[in-house]
């Protein structure tokens, strides 16, 4: 109730601001035709907003007149036009399916510590099929629906709902990605590489961030683009697991009651910045924030930083682009046993140099800040053949160097079919 | 909680607010330099026009940058193509900038192709086993000056509603953008019928409108797959074909690699005519007139010198 309470005063204040900033606005200085001035608009227009909120206030009291009602239904009945049936499939979402198909070699099995990576190691797999929903809910919602999983299950990846007439913001609502660096937000088949960077998986978790929450996404105004981004999640996220059961310094408090209070949420903030540097060439600069309290009582933050630089020339757009990329993560869980600092990173680059062929490199770290006999290594060589806007075929060789058990060297070669059915698909920037 | 509402829509909202009152010209962005060039010349002194694409960018492969957002989210009036010309950038792009004015089913989105009869509409099983190909027909009509008066005639009439005290200035500015296509299309016209019936080809279906205005017979396309680079074998048949028909020239995007094109140039003895496809697209291409005239120009220059050394 307090919810909804505070989203009509938001959408109401949104009118009378609007109304307030055009009456501030300078007068209109020629009149070709006899017409109403602006601030004369704006006057009428406030005073039918309130009438109307006066009888849209009254008609939810007054009880619906039977006859007209049954009118109504008849008239639907014999209108040869509609579908008598109601399956009509004019209005279905825009379905896309996306597959990723996965077969490779690795030697991860000759090394204990690296076991837990269980989407790398030798013979086929269906690394991930998607199915994505989209459509226009209503004059004011849009929803996105996204079902991913593999032989061994599926569940919802995301389902969401966010708003389309709202100036300047979107809020959004139900279960999605929460807007972590750039990585967390990228379904399987939009990772740069085959697999996730390697320090994500220890620092998030394996599903990375993503929880049924709320979000309200600003638009900035500012000459350029910057977005300002608050979330707040369920937050079952490995970041904030563990009770004080297990704590080995904390006896175990029976007397207090299982309950949640605000500081249990997880609480996410951003801030992107996208400059033109010139008009083949962008940097995006963006900083995350993630706290909440973790099972121990104690207050677990996750900060990120980003930064990317893109490069497209105007007139071979379609033959040549570059990209380069970096993302840190550092951690810190006071209370938590064992780790409570941790962090690392990667940078990425990507180089098309001719209309369907890309090569890639990537060097991800796990262990930064922390000491240098800790660290866990990653490098990834990518080639890909992309066939069109909807096959591409990629191999890519890893090699990881665990410095925590002086283990051997553990090399993986993985080669993937990406493919996607359906719609074009609109590419995020 | 209240508290936290008021201050944060405060916060939020009363910049925006200033925003919007800067200035009194209708802030019309277009997805394409042609629309811009229309946009212009109807809205003249009463409009501020951007465009996000320039004449010499492809219109399908645009990336969705976010600078664009920023333009739109300011925009009264957005003006696109429409059948899915724009697809792969445009939706992201509007869902960015948060500005319910242009939000398709608002007065401030323009779709101008329902303005005009698309051609090429794929008929049978529509599937991409025929590469990325339109569903609703080919999009690039504006190279058929027809097609650019009736468009010009849906966007005086969008500018009327959004600005109706100046829709004396608008009529009156597409009375002449008409009578200024007519005038030129009496020249291009009468350079262009003697090659009526000529045989052509061209890499992408850019040209088609221009070549059904003109008379001109596409006999294919040397990218037979919209978005895949040709193979051997179909460019193999394509040579044939251009030998037998005695092909003249091909038609090529300046935005194209034109590698491929120059090889079909080489062994067919076509010429290849690398050109504009937009507004602003060449140096000698800053107005529509101009556009029309570099095609109509160096096509007929072409057709001259085969004539005279087959």
């Amino acid at each position: 109730m307090m919810k909804g309470g505070c989203l009509a005063c938001l959408m109401v204040a949104i009118k009378t601001s609007r109304v307030a900033a055009q009456d501030g606005g300078e007068p209109v200085s020629q009149v070709d035709e006899p017409q109403l001035d602006p601030p004369q608009v704006d006057q009428e227009e406030a005073a039918i907003a309130a009438e109307l909120a006066a009888i849209q206030g009254n008609s939810a009291i007054e009880t619906v007149d039977p006859v007209t009602s049954d009118t109504a239904a008849s008239n639907v009945n014999e209108n040869p036009t509609a579908s008598s049936r109601g399956l009509s499939n004019l209005m279905n979402p825009a379905i896309s399916v996306n597959g990723l198909l996965l077969g490779g070699y690795s030697n991860r099995h000759e090394s204990e510590v690296s076991r837990e990576r269980e989407d790398l190691f030798s013979g086929f797999h269906l690394q991930e099929a998607e199915l994505q929903l989209s459509a226009i809910v209503d004059p004011y919602l849009r929803g996105d629906v996204t079902l991913a999983g593999n032989i061994d299950g599926v569940a919802f990846e995301e389902a969401y709902v966010s708003t389309l007439e709202i100036p300047r913001l979107t809020i959004r609502a139900g279960l999605f990605k929460a807007s972590v660096g750039r990585h967390n937000e990228l379904h399987t088949h939009a990772f740069p590489f085959l697999t996730g960077p390697l320090p994500w998986r220890a620092l998030l978790g394996p599903e990375g961030l993503s929880d049924p929450g709320l979000s309200v996404e600003l638009l900035l105004p500012l000459p350029f683009y910057a977005e300002l981004k608050a979330q707040v999640f369920e937050g079952e996220w490995p970041l904030f697991e563990g009770s004080i059961a297990d704590h080995p310094a904390t006896a175990p408090d029976e007397s207090e009651p299982d309950r949640r209070d605000l500081e249990d949420f997880a609480y996410v903030g951003q801030l992107r910045a996208l400059f033109d540097l010139h008009e083949t060439t962008t940097i995006e600069l963006g900083a995350t924030y993630v706290g909440g309290r973790n099972g121990f009582r104690g207050q677990t933050s996750l900060a990120a930083g980003h930064a990317a630089l893109k490069w497209r020339p105007i007139e071979s757009a379609r033959y040549t682009s570059f990209e380069w990329q970096t993302e840190w993560v550092w951690v810190h869980r006071p209370r938590t046993p064992g780790e409570e600092s941790t962090g690392g990173g990667y940078t990425h680059l990507r180089y098309q140099f001719e209309q369907q062929w890309w090569v890639q490199v990537r060097a991800a770290v796990l262990g930064v800040p922390g000491p240098s006999d800790d660290r866990i290594w990653r490098g990834e060589v990518l080639g890909a053949h992309v066939l069109d806007e909807f096959a591409a075929l990629r191999l890519q060789y890893g090699l990881d160097r665990d410095e925590r058990a002086n283990a051997p060297f553990v090399h993986d070669i993985l080669l993937q079919l990406v493919f996607s059915m359906g719609p074009h698909p609109a590419h995020a920037y | 909680m209240n508290r936290f509402c008021f201050t944060f829509i405060l916060v939020v909202l009363s910049p925006w607010g200033f925003a919007a009152s800067a200035d009194a010209d209708v802030r019309i962005v277009t997805t394409t330099t042609d629309l811009g060039w229309i946009a212009r010349t109807i809205g003249g002194e009463r409009v501020h026009v951007d465009t996000l694409c320039q004449g010499n960018q492809d219109p399908h492969y645009l990336q969705a940058r976010p600078s664009y957002m920023v333009t739109l989210s300011r925009a009264d009036l957005l003006i696109a193509v429409g059948i899915e010309l724009e697809v792969g950038w445009l939706p992201a792009l509007i869902q960015g900038a948060r500005n319910p004015d242009i939000n398709p089913g608002h007065s401030g989105y323009l779709e101008v192709a329902t303005a005009i009869r698309a051609i090429d509409v794929p008929s049978g099983r529509v599937d991409r086993s025929r590469g990325d190909i339109h569903p609703f027909g080919n999009p690039h009509f504006w190279l058929d000056p027809l097609n650019v008066k009736l468009v010009a005639a849906l966007v005086s009439q969008r500018l009327s509603e959004l600005d109706a005290s100046g829709t004396t200035v608008f009529r009156a500015n597409l009375a002449s953008l008409n009578a200024r296509i007519d005038r030129a299309m009496e020249r291009w016209q009468a350079a262009m019928a003697p090659y009526r019936g000529t045989s052509i080809t061209s890499y992408h279906a850019t040209f088609n409108y221009f070549h059904h205005r003109f008379g001109l017979v596409s006999i294919g396309y040397l990218e037979n797959r919209p978005g895949i680079p040709p193979a051997p074998a179909h460019l193999a048949d394509l040579i044939r074909r251009m030998r037998e028909r005695r092909v003249p020239v091909i038609f090529h995007e300046s935005f194209h690699d034109p590698a491929t094109s120059n090889l079909v140039a080489r062994r067919t003895g076509a010429r290849l005519l690398v050109l504009p496809v937009s507004v602003g697209g060449a140096q000698s291409a800053s107005t529509y007139e101009q556009l029309i005239d570099t095609i109509v120009g160096q096509f007929v220059r072409a057709m001259q010198a085969s004539a005279a050394h087959p």
